[in-house]
């Protein structure tokens, strides 16, 4: 019972108060500094960041003379059309229709994707939209050929370094924009 | 009047009290981690310019220190200098090339003057390269067909390399 007492005795004194001011003077300095310096909007530029096995597969590609492989995308009104083309010659076409009168980008995603593994060393994509395509519309079809955007949707990239193929969700990163000289 | 002074005395040291800091300091740590976890560090901040709405995308790469040209619906902006001056997103005839309907007369002698500086510069200074490259803000309600002229246009003037800025998904 005496021990008891004593130990509430005890603790009882042992308490005290933070002093919380310094720090609250601090953090009064320190919100409205952050919040002029950050940007909430963050601007970014279309491009991949690329591993070197996939910058090396670019550069194979863009170096072959023989058998040139060339996938054209155009983007009319409200549906897109893919040609493949193996010297001139077209080797496959598709078509992807219009969902509810508006382009349709998963569709398209998935159409690309079948393209890119039947011709995994093509890395490049002529695009050619219409003039009255509204920009973001444009960049929504950019983003649809980039990269596969489930995880386990990968293609193999023989890495020279390492002598092993490394798996890479990037489809078609170079997206030129095509028929812009003598159009 | 003297009880009465002495009575206020009394009742205002009561009055006194500590004020109770911990819950505004809670919620200034939380302010505070929110705003370091939005800090931007990337080395090249880009702005996006005023009238213009850029398009939401996936990508993540960060721009670099390069020519900024802005098309918004009513100018085109080299650097900070607007150039042209477009009506409601198109360009007036008085600007366009009459042998070619994609070349932008203003933006062209703009471009042209950024590239041959640049070039003297690089002569000088052999750290500092012209490769070509710009940074292209555009509203996204424009049109492809004004953009064509200015990738056209652009392409002329020795700058090949467009980089589009967008605004990325969070």
């Amino acid at each position: 019972m005496r021990r008891k007492r004593l130990l509430t005795k005890n603790d009882t004194e042992a308490t005290f108060e933070l002093d919380l001011a310094p720090m609250l003077a601090l953090m009064v300095t320190l919100i409205p500094i952050m919040l002029l310096a950050t940007s909430f909007v963050k601007v970014r530029v279309i491009g991949t960041v690329l591993p070197q096995a996939v910058q090396e597969a670019i550069q194979q590609d863009k170096q072959k003379l023989s058998k040139t492989i060339t996938i054209d995308l155009q983007m009319n009104k409200d549906d897109f059309k893919i040609i493949v083309k193996e010297d001139e010659k077209e080797v496959l076409a598709k078509i992807v229709p219009p969902t509810d009168g508006k382009w349709d980008f998963e569709a398209l995603h998935g159409a690309l994707y079948d393209v890119k593994k039947q011709f995994p060393d093509k890395y490049t994509v002529n695009l050619y939209p219409a003039q009255a395509v509204p920009y973001s519309e444009v960049v929504n079809a950019i983003d649809a050929a980039r990269e596969a955007k489930k995880s386990e949707d990968t293609f193999q990239v023989f890495d020279k370094e390492t002598q092993k193929n490394i798996n890479t969700r990037v489809m078609f990163p170079e997206v030129s924009f095509s028929g812009l000289i003598g159009g | 009047m003297r009880r009465a002074v002495d009575k206020f005395i009394a009742n205002n040291k009561k009055g006194t009290f500590v004020l109770q800091l911990t819950a505004m300091v809670d919620m200034f740590t939380i302010l505070i981690v929110f705003l370091l976890k939005s800090f931007d560090t990337s080395p090249v901040q880009v702005s996006p310019s005023q009238n213009i709405t850029l398009p939401y995308s996936y990508s993540v790469a960060v721009p670099s220190e390069v020519l900024k040209v802005a098309i918004s619906r009513s100018s085109i902006v080299v650097g900070d200098k607007e150039v042209v001056i477009l009506i409601d997103g198109k360009v007036d005839a008085k600007d366009m090339d009459l042998s070619d309907p994609k070349f932008i007369k203003p933006l062209f002698e703009a471009l042209d003057a950024q590239a041959k500086k640049t070039e003297a510069i690089s002569k000088e200074n052999k750290d500092h390269k012209f490769d070509g490259q710009i940074i292209l803000q555009a509203d996204k309600g424009l049109n492809y067909g004004i953009l064509e002229k200015v990738f056209y246009t652009s392409s002329m003037a020795g700058y090949t390399d467009l980089k589009l800025a967008t605004i990325t998904y969070e």
